[in-house]
């Protein structure tokens, strides 16, 4: 479990992150979103004890991420920005992280090459950004960790690759019960494997939520009456946005969305219509009479 | 496992990789040693060679036997390995700059003081490998080869100590700033100003108290003086070439000039013999601690250090002042420094200096913010540091003016004074420094070579005057001391000025110490001093104590001349007018020699032989001693037993050596010889040796000139080093006077062939008719031609060759019979 409690951090007069808090749970995929310097590559590197919190603590059952290191054996940060010893190989960053993280698995390394394809022996620096950041993620994966921090891990992977590497992450996190936290300033890039999600907004959390519980307590509905309806008409129903045009309604409604839809028919519309809701629709309405800026993270 | 546990995995790991990383240093400092210091060809060719073997044992016996009292304390620095430490610290803590290798090392389970302290401690490993390693293997090949010696072990170690004290000093300095700054650039020009501080805040702080407190101990004419206060800086960063190539203190067949020219310069300085063996050590040793404090100090930094700083700059305005300033007061000093070499009054210099150094910190200042900070407001905001930092600069001027810092530089009182010793410029003013001296320049009036020693050979040579208790001469010293000091706001002569422009203030350099009876040592020291108090000082030197010292010098350079096969001093004697000179080493044993020498010493010592080396007692000749063997100098061999030639039919060649061989070109110390120096002549008279210095060469010529004053800086500085003794030339005359030519002149002698005017002999070369000028030509307008036969020996006897007089006498350019042209001085006592 790792638990951000009330973190604060500033860069000279700048407040990056302002009495955050937060929590992953094990074996959970947390997915961090937020726009470019939101505060996602700073707060992953306070909970990876790289940076050091101005206020607060990062945790990791129990463990002060930055003043007890040994609370980082069995974390593995992958940065945003890619780091290689010069002229190094996969073969030879392996074992400069296997003299660090003591579960390092060189036959993992092995099987991940494979099935990525990529050459244990060849320069690091004439691989490309996508085959640099596969294999980053590949040694990250094979040090075995509780817990991976992935910053923007998926920046330039081909659709094929980030695709396998999705599946890996899931198989992976499903087996060793490990928490992973990624960020990425694009939520189509992890919405699709984060049980998760969190959207930071520069100082603080927006928005926390499972993936599953949202997605099964949220539906859109369409509906068509013989009359005119106003919101008004729809009491009894917890509804996150509401839609109408002459007698078409379309409405967000919060809940379990078979009683809302029985409570519907009970109006007695001429057609109705289910229809669930993506993590994008939800976080839009999630965030609708906020400041937050979606442009980049949707597009 | 616990965290501990793993911990020390974790940084056993570090360590190993940082090892295996940059082994390559190791090899390259073993390599450097091994090439350049191991002395292993020489180990190797003695090892061909016994007979080679011995001469080599008998020299590193030596060398390790001077190496304890003569090796300079300040010797610290090597580059090659100060360059190492550099890249290696660089190598080894680069992680701290770089964003993205901060993210990974940052993120790993090991602490950063762990993580710091492992890498830290894998470069001090290498850099002690790559300097242990090598001296191991030396040393052991040594005690193989040549056997075992007590000093040779003191010498090694004294000499892997400073190596490694250097290289660990440079490797921790760069590694603390490394831990402090964010950027590479920052990291470089912070480190080299870390590295170079201790020197330049030495040279600041000596700068600023040898120039503003006036009488301080700490001036230029002691920079060899030994203080402890600045022993930190001084001994770090001087990178003397000579002095770094120890060799010749350790190795075999290395040359052991170096260490007997060292040791007999280190005699003249002031340093204490009794504290000299301490501080052999003890000066690495303050460098370890200062070094272990410095690792302490990187070792909190990494702890702190924050990831956020990597790759920017400006982040440390602590280590940002501290270049600021310290490189600030650098500049500052070395502006003072270049403003008292304008000889101006005290007031005018310290309110110049100040000002100077204001102007060159305020720029300093703003270049490196607005370079670092690349913002003018931020550079406004942060102005009132520049303010702090002049401020503390004129506080520190201040302190100085007042003499505050190193107490109070008044003269002690006579009761507390239990001896005195003094020290001023210049080689040859005194006897003592007679290993140098007595060359062409000792026959001259004393006034003429005070005055030319103060002022010209200042260049470094100094000589001391130890061991006055006597009270009165305490008393005269006291009394010296307070006309040293009360010359504080004279304007100083200008050597090379008119007369108007001269004032009896000269720049001379005379150092005072005062041993106090409760065990405390005092030391003044005055830039300038006058005529009249440097006649004073030398009446007062014309002591039985120094002419004891002179003495026991000279007889010392012939037993050492028989110790050292390498100096192989060759007596002669040569007539007044050069046109004969022998080599007695040929005819004369090793007891005839000795004997000769201490006839001198007891004449040194009787006070018959004047110290200054002038008398206008009645001129016999010389004694030499031939700084290099007399193999170029064809002389004929002579029985031993009674100094008969024994090759008789190559006679001609025998006496007259001058007529192939100017030897005084050949490094030729002359003792003068006059009438009344009673053992001299006792010995000489006894042994028939008075018959050398006769002479048959009539002058036939004389053309003199009162000497006028040199005018023309340029010109005379162009030959400066001719005056250094015997190698200048009479080119240098021809600069200073009439002809203001730098043609060749020759003279045209009576038998029709040419002479070169810097060569007392004929030439062999046919020289141009344009070419062609007679003696009168070529002195100046005022010259005198003398060519009366009475007149002629008048001035004969008084003439003294080879010595430019200055201020007194005349220049003289005297023709023999022979067809000899010789140059020299007619004293004006000797005319009147």
């Amino acid at each position: 479990m790792i638990e951000i409690k009330n973190v604060t951090k500033k860069f000279g007069d700048f407040t990056a992150l302002n009495n955050l808090s937060m929590s992953v749970g094990d074996g959970s995929v947390y997915g961090l979103v937020g726009y470019n310097g939101a505060g996602k590559t700073t707060l992953l590197k306070i909970i990876a004890g790289v940076y050091k919190p101005d206020e607060g603590e990062v945790t990791i059952n129990g463990r002060n991420t930055y003043t007890d290191s040994a609370a980082r054996l069995d974390m593995f940060y992958v940065p945003d920005e890619i780091f290689f010893e010069a002229f190094s190989t996969i073969e030879r960053m392996a074992k400069f992280y296997a003299g660090y993280y003591p579960s390092f698995s060189m036959e993992t390394l092995d099987n991940l090459c494979n099935v990525f394809q990529l050459d244990k022996k060849a320069r690091l620096n004439s691989f490309s950004k996508g085959m640099q950041r596969q294999a980053e993620m590949i040694l990250g994966m094979s040090a075995l960790p509780k817990v991976l921090l992935l910053d923007e891990s998926f920046d330039g992977l081909d659709p094929q690759k980030r695709s396998i590497m999705n599946k890996m992450l899931v198989d992976y996190t499903a087996e060793r019960e490990c928490s992973v936290i990624i960020s990425s300033h694009n939520l189509h890039e992890i919405a699709d494997i984060c049980d998760h999600m969190a959207l930071i907004n520069g100082k603080s959390i927006a928005l926390d939520c499972s993936v599953d519980d949202i997605s099964a307590h949220r539906c859109k509905f369409r509906l068509v009456f013989a009359d005119d309806k106003s919101q008004a008409d729809f009491e009894g129903l917890d509804i996150v946005r509401f839609k109408t045009d002459g007698k078409i309604v379309t409405l967000s409604v919060k809940g379990d969305p078979d009683t809302a839809e029985e409570k519907l028919r009970q109006m007695s519309p001429l057609l109705i219509e289910r229809f669930p809701l993506t993590i994008e629709e939800i976080f839009l309405e999630e965030m609708e009479d906020t400041d937050y800026d979606f442009k980049e993270i949707f597009s | 496992m616990t965290s501990k546990k793993y911990s020390l995995k974790l940084s056993g790991f570090t360590f190993r990789k940082a090892l295996r990383e940059n082994w390559v240093f190791v090899l390259l400092g073993i390599a450097f040693v091994l090439i350049s210091f191991g002395g292993a060809f020489d180990i190797i060719h003695a090892s061909f060679n016994p007979i080679y073997a011995e001469s080599l044992r008998k020299t590193f016996t030596y060398c390790f036997a001077q190496f304890y009292d003569a090796i300079p304390p300040e010797t610290i620095m090597s580059i090659p390995f100060v360059f190492v430490s550099v890249v290696l610290a660089i190598r080894l803590f680069w992680y701290v700059m770089n964003k993205a290798a901060v993210n990974v090392h940052f993120s790993i389970a090991l602490n950063r003081g762990t993580l710091f302290a492992s890498r830290f401690l894998a470069g001090i490993t290498i850099i002690t490998m790559s300097i242990i390693i090598p001296w191991i293997f030396i040393v052991i090949a040594n005690i193989a080869f040549f056997g075992f010696y007590g000093k040779m072990l003191l010498a090694a170690l004294y000499i892997v100590i400073k190596l490694l004290s250097a290289s660990y000093y440079v490797f921790a300095a760069v590694a603390l700033v490394m831990q402090i700054v964010g950027s590479m650039l920052e990291a470089f020009v912070y480190s080299s100003v870390a590295i170079l501080s201790p020197f330049m805040v030495n040279f600041t702080l000596s700068q600023f108290i040898s120039t503003f407190i006036y009488g301080s101990p700490y001036t230029e004419t002691l920079s060899d003086y030994d203080n402890e206060v600045l022993v930190f800086g001084k001994g770090l960063l001087n990178t003397n070439f000579t002095f770094v190539n120890f060799a010749g203190y350790l190795l075999p067949g290395a040359s052991d000039n170096d260490v007997i020219s060292l040791a007999s310069e280190r005699k003249e300085l002031l340093y204490d013999p009794e504290s000299f063996g301490m501080n052999l050590f003890g000066r690495p040793l303050v460098f370890l601690a200062v070094i272990a404090v410095i690792s302490a100090a990187a070792y909190f930094c990494a702890r702190r250090r924050k990831a956020e700083k990597a790759g920017f700059m400006g982040t440390s305005p602590l280590m940002q002042g501290f270049c600021v300033v310290v490189v600030g007061s650098f500049l500052a000093a070395l502006f003072n420094h270049i403003v008292c070499g304008m000889d101006l009054p005290f007031r005018k210099m310290v309110i110049v200096s100040i000002i100077g150094g204001i102007v060159i910190m305020a720029v300093g200042y703003t270049v490196v913010e607005l370079i670092v900070l690349r913002s003018f407001k931020r550079y406004r905001k942060r102005i009132k540091y520049l303010i702090a930092e002049i401020g503390i600069f004129l506080l520190v001027c201040l302190l100085m003016l007042s003499a505050l810092p190193v107490g109070s530089v008044k003269i002690p009182d006579a009761s507390d004074i239990k001896s005195a010793d003094i020290v001023i410029n210049g080689q040859e003013v005194y006897a003592s420094n007679i290993y140098y001296g007595y060359s062409y320049g000792s026959f001259v009036r004393t006034k003429d070579k005070l005055r030319l020693d103060a002022q010209l050979m200042s260049k470094g040579e100094r000589t001391l005057f130890e061991g006055f208790t006597d009270k009165a001469d305490i008393d005269k010293i006291i009394s010296v001391n307070g006309k040293l000091a009360s010359l504080k706001n004279d304007s100083v002569s200008k050597f090379y000025g008119g007369e108007n422009e001269r004032s009896d203030k000269i720049n001379a350099g005379v150092a005072i110490r005062y041993h106090l009876k409760d065990g405390k040592t005092a030391v003044r020291n005055y830039k300038y001093a006058t005529l009249g108090i440097l006649e004073e000082i030398l009446s007062l030197t014309d002591s039985g104590n120094i002419r004891k010292q002179v003495s026991d010098y000279v007889k010392g350079l012939v037993e050492n001349a028989e110790i050292l096969s390498t100096f192989s001093y060759n007596l002669g004697l040569v007539s007044p007018s050069y046109s004969r000179a022998v080599a007695p080493a040929a005819f004369m044993n090793k007891q005839v020699r000795i004997d000769l020498v201490e006839a001198l010493a007891a004449d040194i010592l009787a006070g018959t032989m004047p110290l200054s080396g002038s008398s206008d007692a009645q001129f016999i000749g010389y004694v030499f001693m031939a700084g290099s063997p007399l193999a170029d100098i064809p002389v004929t061999e002579y029985d031993e037993e009674t100094g008969e030639p024994l090759v008789t039919g190559d006679m001609g060649n025998i006496e007259i050596i001058t007529e192939k061989t100017d030897i005084f070109e050949n490094n030729v110390l002359a003792y003068p010889v006059y009438a009344d120096m009673e053992n001299t002549m006792s010995f000489l008279d006894s042994n028939g040796m008075t018959r050398f210095f006769e002479s048959d060469d009539k002058a036939v010529k004389v053309v003199y000139c009162k000497y006028t004053e040199p005018t023309d800086v340029s010109r005379y500085e162009n030959d400066t080093f001719t005056l250094w003794g015997e190698s200048y030339s009479d080119r240098h005359f021809q600069y200073l006077w009439a002809n203001q030519t730098e043609e060749e002149l020759y003279y045209m002698m009576s038998g029709g062939e040419y002479a070169s005017i810097d060569y007392a002999g004929p030439l062999s070369e046919e020289i141009d008719e344009k070419d062609r000028v007679e003696i009168e030509d070529i002195m100046p307008e005022n010259a005198v031609t003398v060519t009366d036969p009475g007149e002629l020996a008048k001035l004969q006897s008084a003439f003294r060759p080879r010595y430019s007089p200055i201020y007194d006498g005349y220049y003289a350019v005297m023709v023999l019979e022979s067809g000899r042209v010789i140059l020299g001085y007619i004293p004006e006592s000797l005319t009147k």
